[in-house]
């Protein structure tokens, strides 16, 4: 009884939590390139600065990945985590000289990178591996509906009060989401009778290298990169054809960033179930075959209304795809007491993508057009369905086989 | 060596020091005039300068009109002052020079031996004119050459307020917000030439650079935060092709102010 009531607690504390660390994160978004102009930041400092950020969050993925395996109690570091996040905002808005900025992109970069992996580990403690795809769907909810509160607070923040105070704002939302660790602490402690992520203390751990190089794994990071290629420029893009047909670009932009947040709250926990019941490559195919449609689309198009429309195809993409990277993760990596470092890797494949696509799709659309662009990320696009299509073997764990060797 | 030489050596030297430091600091507001020729002493271009008022008259009608209401103080701003089709092309022409040349400024000037543009002081102006490129030049310089092929400045007050211009707001005629400078872009001479404002976009997401020609920028030094003021139609920001860093962007500017830069007398080399 005790128990139930523990973990349900624990379940809403979870909930809140990735709300407001979803809130967090949008301060820190492209957001920081407007605030650093409006302090007469030149442009090649601002760039230098964001490109701290890119570098030290890539080459700090897998290290901290491991590093979060090595932490026996995960909810320390994301107590952690989330206070550096403060420390970060406060220095952006105190005092945005060079050193302060560069070192607070440093920070951040790389507490989001313990951050993530302590969420997951978290989830698959509090929900154990079976109910990981139900809980991993209520967790994209909570941190959708962060996304969208955050983007119009902030958003609002930054019009009506000051470019600062959103800072200050960001700096303040970490300690509601402190709060909502509390309950989760007392999960932990007693996570290790709930379900144990990792193998019992004395049972010889799996080499790192032999997670890593599992064929799954690895074909799924590669599936995850071409993604987010092509997924990660489409904003951009739309937005410069936002800017020049639209009446009101700003409020068209803002509803391309809220209106996938808002399918992707409530297409989630039917995603999350899905996933368990049909399967991960299922949901994988739905979710990567989004990009493709989209792109044709975008190709297609010129109506601003319809652009904004189109936008609601990457709220199902989102959705299945921030539910399946930790998912299938925890499938392949979850009790190999290396899911940390897995989820790291998978997190620096999807940051090699995001990274050089942008300049990618950028060059494309400079050179050619808009549209060219489109069409080289329907392609790459088309090229991760085909690997989840070809390649991508199902990971959901078989509950017969799993209950056989479950500790008891 | 000659006094003439070191003076051209001098002025040369620090014409790279302000392209430089504009660069670099992203100091809109520096905005030195002729470098090459700006290195009489502080001392005579002071004197110069109500003579100069009476002899730009003749450059245009705009620019009378625009002198009639300033006082002397800030005469000098206004040499540089063009009407507003080939106000980027020709305001150095404008430059002050020596009272010999008095009522011929209209034609090139600057160009005989002892017409010589001075160093002056120049900063935005008070009484906010369509045509008028906020003048903002260097804090006197002393002409002393020293050893090294370097000034010997000396510290001074700015005779006339300035502002930074970077990261401030741009307003539309009727007040509405149309983005930020972040950047501004001289040319060769080292003269601003193009203010980079970026604006639209959402949380820093979408947002839309472009590339606006100096001269179709006012300044309203009384509000500090958004100190410009940019009489384009927002629809034409819209569509205005985004800036690409390339050594000629498309700009937004007038349309009658796409005289070839060769059109411009002055000394300074056009890109």
């Amino acid at each position: 009884m005790l128990e139930d009531q523990r973990s349900a607690r624990a379940s809403l504390g979870l909930d809140g939590f990735n709300l407001f660390v979803a809130n967090i994160q949008t301060g820190f978004g492209p957001f920081i390139a407007v605030y650093l102009s409006s302090q007469s930041w030149t442009q090649t400092s601002i760039g230098l600065a964001l490109s701290i950020g890119t570098v030290s969050s890539m080459a700090s993925q897998v290290p901290a990945g491991a590093l979060v395996d090595l932490m026996p109690n995960k909810t320390r570091v994301a107590a952690f985590s989330v206070l550096t996040f403060m420390v970060s905002a406060l220095m952006f808005a105190i005092h945005p000289i060079p050193l302060f900025v560069y070192f607070a992109e440093v920070l951040h970069g790389i507490s989001s990178c313990t951050l993530s992996p302590a969420i997951a580990a978290m989830s698959l403690v509090i929900a154990g591996r079976f109910g990981m795809g139900l809980r991993l769907g209520r967790n994209a909810r909570y941190a959708a509906i962060g996304n969208g509160v955050g983007a119009a607070l902030m958003g609002a923040c930054g019009q009506y009060v000051s470019e600062r105070a959103v800072f200050y704002l960001t700096a303040a939302l970490t300690l509601p989401a402190l709060f909502t660790l509390l309950p989760l602490r007392r999960a932990a402690v007693a996570g290790a009778e709930l379900r144990p992520a990792r193998r019992l203390p004395g049972e010889q751990r799996t080499h790192y290298w032999r997670v890593l190089a599992d064929r799954r794994l690895m074909i799924f990071c590669a599936c995850a990169m071409l993604f987010t290629f092509a997924n990660a420029p489409m904003l951009m893009l739309i937005s410069g054809t936002l800017t020049a047909k639209g009446t009101n670009p700003s409020l068209l932009i803002a509803a391309c960033i809220v209106l996938p947040q808002i399918i992707v709250a409530l297409a989630s926990p039917a995603v999350g179930r899905c996933a368990e019941r049909y399967g991960r490559r299922a949901i994988l195919m739905l979710g990567f075959s989004m990009l493709p449609l989209r792109c044709l689309l975008f190709a297609a198009t010129q109506n601003p209304t319809l652009l904004v429309a189109v936008q609601a195809f990457d709220g199902i993409a989102g959705a299945c795809f921030g539910i399946m990277v930790p998912l299938i993760v925890s499938d392949v990596a979850g009790r190999t007491g290396h899911f940390n470092l897995s989820l790291g890797a998978v997190g620096f494949g999807i940051g090699i993508g995001g990274t050089l696509s942008t300049p990618a799709a950028g060059w494309l659309a400079d050179h050619f057009s808009t549209r060219t662009a489109f069409f080289g990320l329907m392609a790459v696009g088309a090229a991760a369905v085909l690997l989840v299509a070809f390649a991508m073997p199902e990971t959901r764990p078989r509950k017969e086989a799993d209950d056989a060797e479950k500790p008891p | 060596m000659s006094r003439r030489a070191a003076r051209e050596r001098l002025a040369a030297a620090r014409a790279m020091v302000l392209l430089v430091s504009l660069a670099s600091a992203g100091c809109a507001g520096l905005r030195p005039n002729h470098p090459p020729a700006a290195q009489t002493v502080q001392e005579p271009a002071r004197e110069a300068q109500p003579r100069t008022t009476q002899v730009d008259t003749p450059v245009s009608d705009q620019a009378v009109s625009d002198k009639a209401v300033s006082d002397t103080a800030m005469s000098d701003e206004h040499v540089g002052v063009k009407p507003m089709g080939d106000a980027a092309q020709t305001q150095a022409v404008a430059t002050s020079t020596k009272p010999s040349t008095a009522g011929t400024l209209a034609t090139p000037p600057c160009t005989c031996a002892e017409a010589k543009p001075k160093p002056r002081p120049r900063t935005k102006h008070k009484h906010v004119r369509k045509a008028a490129p906020a003048q903002l030049s260097t804090a006197p310089v002393v002409a002393e050459t020293a050893p090294g092929g370097t000034v010997v400045a000396e510290v001074r007050s700015m005779p006339v307020s300035v502002v930074s211009i970077l990261g401030k707001r741009v307003k539309g005629p009727k007040g509405e917000d149309l983005g930020r400078v972040v950047d501004v872009l001289a040319d060769a001479s080292g003269r601003v030439r193009i203010a980079i404002i970026d604006f639209g976009g959402f949380l820093g997401v979408g947002n839309h650079r472009i590339a606006v020609d100096w001269p179709l920028l006012r300044f309203d030094p009384s509000s500090a935060e958004s100190p410009l003021v940019l009489s384009v139609n927002v629809e034409q920001l819209r569509t205005a092709p985004a800036y690409k860093d390339n050594p000629r962007p498309q700009t937004l500017m007038e349309p009658d102010a796409k005289a070839p830069p060769s059109t411009d007398p002055a000394p300074e080399p056009k890109k």
